[in-house]
């Protein structure tokens, strides 16, 4: 359903887009391909190892592991995996979706997501190059207890 | 071309990993391959759109202009900024840390930056719609409306904790 209206944005603002500028509309579309072109491989190789997790560790051990009924136990399992790395939200989302339906639970889902997205302890050393550690570190503090207070926050609304 | 190498060193890792397995148990690799398969089709239904969205965004938002108008003392139109800019960015987070060194150097309110790598890790335009499409609309209001929230008051807290120290040997 939503991925329809998604069609409609998108295609309502190309076509504006087109009216108002072709030469501009061109250099989007090809920095739309370029883009995906960028994701593609990381996305691509996610589905992947995602298809062989699914087929050797079967649902039953997801679902205990990080499903529904893993309560809290599963909503620091996802916290902790999410944390270790960071992934863009274009490719963190399509997880959650396999992920899901391969049988994990919504606030362990969340967890997952809002880790990944902005907590990683791989790359903290190099964003204490940027901005100093103690900046770094409250960064990705702060992004830490903001997902928990989200994967709460599903836990109790949505479950 | 050794980052384009280092892209695909992963899926040629997974891929070698899935014709591995379908050597070793064909029926474990049919398996794995058609789950495969299934994700890629979910992705691409509803990617095509955020990837036109992206690219319309990155020719129309003239990001650069606006970045530079946001100096020191910008004020309620700092966050704004930040918040729009933050929205319609496309990259990952760590895309994000230089453009936000450069706004650090160039006098931008500290909280201002941190708010704004906040934004861009999580709360973007095509990806909140994308993200709707798959978590559900619920989910997805309380991702954003809990993130922005908290990441502003963060980058507040952040800003008073790491730079008064920086300052204090100065002075």
């Amino acid at each position: 359903m939503s991925g329809i209206w998604l069609y409609l944005v998108a295609g309502i603002l190309f076509l504006c887009s087109l009216y108002a500028d072709r030469a501009k509309t061109r250099k989007a579309l090809a920095k739309a391909l370029d883009s995906f072109r960028q994701i593609l491989p990381t996305v691509l190789g996610m589905m992947v190892l995602v298809g062989l997790v699914t087929t050797f560790v079967p649902p039953t051990t997801i679902a205990r592991l990080i499903g529904p009924q893993s309560g809290a136990l599963g909503i620091v399992t996802a916290l902790a995996i999410g944390s270790a790395a960071m992934l863009p939200s274009f490719v963190a989302i399509p997880l959650a979706g396999s992920l899901l339906k391969a049988g994990a639970g919504y606030p362990q889902v969340a967890a997952f997501i809002s880790t990944i997205m902005a907590v990683g302890v791989v790359s903290l050393p190099l964003e204490a190059r940027l901005f100093g550690w103690k900046a770094a570190a409250l960064r990705n503090g702060a992004a830490f207890v903001t997902a928990m207070v989200f994967t709460l926050a599903v836990k109790e609304i949505l479950v | 071309m050794k980052a384009v190498m280092r892209q695909y060193r992963f899926l040629l890792l997974m891929l070698s990993l899935l014709l591995l397995t379908w050597l070793v148990s064909p029926q474990s690799g049919r398996g794995a391959a058609v789950a495969t398969l299934k994700s890629i089709s979910d992705m691409l239904a509803l990617l095509p759109p955020v990837f036109l969205l992206i690219g319309l965004i990155d020719v129309w938002v003239p990001k650069e202009t606006i970045l530079k108008q946001l100096g020191d003392g910008a004020g309620i139109w700092g966050i704004l900024t930040v918040l729009f800019l933050g929205t319609l960015s496309a990259g990952p987070l760590y895309a994000a840390f230089p453009l936000a060194v450069i706004l650090l150097e160039k006098g931008a309110r500290p909280a201002n930056v941190y708010f704004f790598l906040g934004v861009w890790s999580s709360a973007k335009l095509p990806v909140i719609m994308y993200e709707t499409g798959v978590m559900g609309t619920t989910f997805t209001v309380l991702h954003l409306g809990i993130s922005l929230t908290l990441y502003y008051f963060f980058s507040l807290l952040t800003e008073r904790l790491a730079h008064s120290l920086q300052l204090q040997p100065e002075g």
